[in-house]
């Protein structure tokens, strides 16, 4: 079958990046979201020919990602912190400040994204990092519009709460780490 | 530093942050793995679809919307066959239901000249039997013949031609009378004639056919079948709506019963109906009319209300004697048992 074949391969190509940053973001670690995504497009290569097309094909594929992480997650708890491992993956063409910045950024949002439930976490990936809209991201989830509205608006209020302890906690580090060096 | 006093911190934080990017190769390694699977077959989908419907679905669909109008037609018609064979035994006129099978029960019944005519108030059934057996007997002797005609006859009445009775051995100046055959009028036959069905009156030129010794001609299969198709009345008769009875004071249980039906029935007789016909099966007056719990039975078949009734004759005057002032329908009315509703046979 080599249409089948051609076919996965833009597939493939088109959302392979997509779908491993949404699992990354959703597992928390560069190890296990490497293998998520194999097992992901390995069932969407095998179940591809009896993709009927009802939907486009990267709802299609998120669909797969999500109950692939789902079941992932249930088989492992709790999860691992992973933010060392995901803060490697940083682009290497910005500056090294840059750098910094980013991996500060992606390590707060990170460990704040792990404490929110799957269903919110799943809406602030999409909507928010991969940019999906309220309508698409609905489709994913198999909910209506408005529960995407309400569950992306108790994450952000959510988020801001864990940022904002974090913050405190982080400016004490800041404090407690300058009186060290001033000894 | 982290701004802990701006809402919109983690909105900005969100925006500021990409989608993760692989490590080097790692999209290759994955995709040189899953295409060492079998490629997979092309799996043959299960269904046919239909504007995204599955076709056993809609299949299926229409198979429940048949089931569920042979079941509405089933309370109202009952069995095609069974009924179907009721109401021609029931349209049949007593003397056709009589015989045997193999004897003469064609369009052309032979009634010997002296054999019994069917008088008013007499049962045509046991007249009809007696007038077969002398017929049996004197088949030999040069009778005289009744025939029921298909053809016009030379009077020129070409319309009554059908039902015209035309006796066979008349004599030729007999012919020059207009409409020689005798015109059978359904409308008035039974209410004449004991009140069976298939009974028969002669409505024109009745004495000039008993002077000139032809016998009233009871109808055959063929003529019985035609009075269905005669004008009539149609009354539908239905339990009181709960508002009516709640406002005449009824309670809920104070519904139409079979004794009702049978009353209505008699006294649709009793109003020279030409014939009666209940949810489809045909009656006459010598029929079973029993109630078997809240059911009506007529002649061992069970029936539920709504009763449709259709009577025979004009509708006129079949309305105006059912809703005379102490008839039985007039005083069900009035008691919010039941509704009535009307609707003339064309």
């Amino acid at each position: 079958m080599p249409d089948l074949a051609e076919r996965f391969r833009e597939i493939y190509t088109a959302h392979f990046r997509d779908i491993y940053s949404y699992i990354a973001y959703s597992v928390g670690s560069q190890t296990e979201a490497e293998d998520i995504t194999q097992e992901v497009f390995l069932k969407a290569y095998r179940s591809l020919a009896s993709f009927r097309g009802d939907s486009e094909v990267r709802t299609w594929l998120f669909v797969i990602a999500r109950n692939t992480v789902r079941s992932h997650l249930a088989r492992k708890k709790p999860i691992s912190g992973g933010e060392e491992e995901l803060l490697k993956i940083a682009s290497s063409e910005d500056s090294p400040e840059q750098i910094v910045t980013d991996r500060e950024r992606l390590g707060l949002i990170q460990k704040a994204l792990l404490q929110l439930n799957e269903t919110q976490r799943t809406i602030v990936i999409l909507r928010n990092i991969h940019g999906y809209s309220t309508k698409e991201t609905a489709r994913v989830l198999k909910c209506t519009e408005t529960k995407v509205k309400v569950e992306l608006f108790r994450a952000l209020r959510k988020l801001r709460k864990i940022l904002s302890a974090d913050s405190a906690a982080a400016v004490e580090g800041t404090v407690a780490s300058e009186e060290v060096r001033s000894l | 530093m982290i701004q802990r006093e701006n809402p919109d911190y983690v909105a900005g934080l969100l925006s500021s942050i990409k989608p993760l990017e692989p490590r080097p190769g790692l999209k290759e390694e994955i995709y040189a793995r899953i295409v060492q699977e079998p490629v997979p077959a092309e799996v043959p989908k299960r269904f046919l679809r239909m504007n995204g419907r599955s076709v056993a679905a809609i299949a299926a669909s229409f198979a429940g919307a048949v089931l569920l109008a042979g079941g509405v037609y089933y309370t109202q018609h009952g069995f095609f066959g069974k009924v179907g064979f009721r109401q021609e035994i029931a349209g049949m006129p007593t003397d056709v239901r009589g015989m045997e099978p193999g004897s003469d029960s064609g369009m052309q019944t032979k009634v010997p000249s002296g054999g019994p005519s069917v008088a008013p108030g007499q049962d045509s059934s046991k007249a009809a039997a007696e007038g077969n057996r002398q017929a049996n007997r004197s088949e030999t002797e040069g009778t005289k013949n009744v025939a029921v005609s298909q053809t016009p006859d030379s009077g020129g009445n070409r319309e009554n031609a059908i039902m015209s009775v035309k006796p066979q051995n008349r004599e030729d100046t007999d012919t020059n009378n207009s409409g020689s055959g005798q015109n059978l009028s359904p409308a008035s036959g039974p209410a004449q004639n004991g009140g069976d069905t298939g009974t028969f009156a002669v409505a024109e030129k009745r004495d000039d056919a008993s002077e000139m010794g032809t016998a009233v001609k009871e109808p055959d299969a063929a003529q019985a079948g035609l009075l269905a198709l005669e004008k009539g009345l149609k009354v539908t008769l239905r339990d009181a709506s709960s508002v009516r009875r709640q406002f005449a004071g009824k309670e809920a249980v104070d519904a139409i019963t079979p004794k009702d039906v049978s009353l209505i029935i008699k006294e649709l007789f009793a109003a020279n109906a030409a014939w009666v016909r209940v949810n489809g099966m045909t009656i006459n007056s010598q029929d079973s009319v029993t109630a078997s719990g809240n059911r009506l039975v007529v002649s061992g078949i069970s029936m539920s209300p709504p009763y449709v009734v259709e009577v025979g004759g004009d509708p006129a005057q079949i309305r105006q004697a059912i809703q005379e002032k102490g008839s039985v329908i007039d005083s069900l009315w009035k008691s919010s048992k039941i509704e009535v509703s009307f609707e003339p046979i064309r």
